[in-house]
């Protein structure tokens, strides 16, 4: 992949048009996916990387082993310097090809079930109303993010992991600073403080084994030689900050469009049919695209993707945001609509066999919150004018950092 | 009332459980037709044949499978 020395590339990722319309990607992005639907961008550390934004080309990266999702490949596109200082340097499922990924998917996978996600509705349920509970009590205004969207993904996939409540503010904190920390010095400082506490917690769990994924994993995978102690731990994290960071970007994000849409927000709040429902989580999901820094891959041989050669040791980003607002997939996809028949084939989650396990835990809690959320706050509106929220760009996910709202 | 032409269509469902990803967005979109092993939530068939009201269901959850592990066979 060689560059004319007089032809600058842009980086990635370009700037959102924020007064416009703060939920569509970048126009430079939207213009890529027009006129030249795989091409080339500069990243944070100064190399290149192929971007992929139509949706048959997307899939067919994430589809073929010819594409690696390990960051040990010389040429990977690392998301930031958090990433390359701390998960990227992980042998957890996130971040390595098969067989080995399939080995540990199916160690931990019996926790993400549909049976088991469906089992945990009544829990779900009962932190939502909680939370709700907790504002109503307290009176408007209060922060839709710290009061629902962050507590409610911390307590389940607390819940999941079998990670005590007393402990939750301290991961909350420490997760935000693994996946966005601005220096390699402050992640490591935020990683080695989780890594600390998993190594206390299994030690806790090889004496006292509870009903929760970690207990599971010691005693069925890691006492018995098939999991190695140091991956348990890494894996922990991964599924913490995985299972905590994008949900609750995505319920203030989400809680956000329906704020400023009058009618998307009726239609759900006089919804009790959980079909509708889950088809309008699913089309907030294809229409934010919050995980808006892609999916990475490098490629391991030639391969020929849209009509442009992508050679061994190329990095590759898979914009699954840019993807969901293909025309040919997704009519008028620009357009937020809950009753689009094929949302459900959105790739919000990715693609292939590292789709996120956790998505069918997420789409129920995004279910549950809305499904609740405007029926006990029909009046629910911000409290601050649009243009003072603050957006967070540059993260691993697009999300408003407040969300000041009352009733 | 089903149509004699779509009663004589036939539509097979195959799944290729060695491609499967555990996703399980089969089994929640079209639970009457395919479920998960509860260990490695790897996909199960219940029907390969399914009556025409769960066709659709099973069209949704192959275009949704993320490891292209789902066919229909529509030809005798």
């Amino acid at each position: 992949m060689s560059t004319p020395a007089d032809t600058p590339l842009d980086f990635f990722p370009p700037a959102r048009d924020l007064e416009r319309c703060p939920f569509d990607p970048p126009p430079e992005l939207m213009r890529r996916a027009r006129e030249e639907p795989v091409s080339r961008m500069r990243i944070w550390d100064g190399t290149e990387a192929w971007i992929v934004t139509g949706y048959a080309d997307g899939r067919a990266v994430l589809s073929d082993e010819r594409f690696s999702a390990d960051p040990r490949h010389a040429g990977f596109p690392e998301k930031n310097v958090a990433y390359a200082t701390t998960l990227g340097k992980d042998r957890t499922i996130r971040a390595i090809d098969n067989p080995e990924h399939d080995r540990q998917k199916r160690m931990m996978i019996r926790d993400f079930t549909v049976k088991r996600v469906n089992g945990m509705r009544p829990y779900i349920q009962q932190i939502v109303n909680d939370a709700i509970d907790e504002m109503i009590a307290e009176g408007g205004p209060v922060d839709l993010m710290s009061r629902l969207a962050v507590p409610v993904p911390t307590l389940v996939i607390c819940e999941l992991l079998g990670v005590p409540y007393a402990d939750r503010d301290f991961f909350g904190d420490r997760a935000k600073a693994l996946l966005a920390a601005p220096t390699a010095e402050a992640a490591g400082a935020a990683e080695a403080a989780i890594l600390q506490y998993f190594e206390d917690l299994i030690d806790r769990r090889i004496a006292s084994p509870q009903d929760d994924l970690i207990s599971r994993m010691v005693h069925e995978q890691m006492l018995p030689g098939h999991f190695g102690r140091t991956d348990l731990v890494r894996l922990s994290r991964l599924l913490l900050v995985a299972g905590h960071d994008t949900t609750a970007g995505m319920i203030g994000l989400s809680a956000l469009v329906l704020l400023q849409d009058s009618v998307a927000r009726a239609a759900v709040r006089e919804s009790d049919d959980p079909v509708f429902i889950a088809n309008a989580v699913d089309e907030l999901f294809r229409y934010l695209g919050s995980t808006h820094a892609g999916r990475r891959r490098v490629a391991v041989a030639e391969v020929e993707i849209g009509g442009r050669t992508i050679r061994p040791n190329e990095g590759v980003i898979v914009l699954n945001n840019l993807m969901d607002r293909d025309e040919s997939v997704f009519p008028d996809a620009g357009v937020l609509d809950f009753h689009r028949p094929n949302t459900r084939a959105n790739v919000a989650f990715g693609y292939g066999i590292h789709q996120c396990p956790g998505q069918l835990l997420a789409r129920t809690e995004l279910q549950i919150v809305h499904a609740t959320l405007w029926k006990r706050l029909p009046g629910l509106r911000l409290a601050v004018p649009m243009s003072e929220l603050r957006f967070v760009e540059d993260g691993s996910n697009f999300e408003v950092a407040d969300l000041p709202v009352t009733w | 009332m089903v149509s004699a032409d779509a009663a004589a269509t036939p539509f097979h469902v195959v799944v290729e459980r060695h491609r499967c990803a555990s996703s399980g967005n089969c089994a929640d979109i079209a639970p009457e037709v395919f479920t998960q092993d509860d260990a490695t939530g790897l996909v199960e068939l219940l029907d390969a044949d399914p009556a025409l009201d769960r066709h659709a269901a099973v069209r949704r959850a192959e275009l949704v499978c993320p490891a292209q592990a789902i066919a229909v066979e529509t030809t005798s």
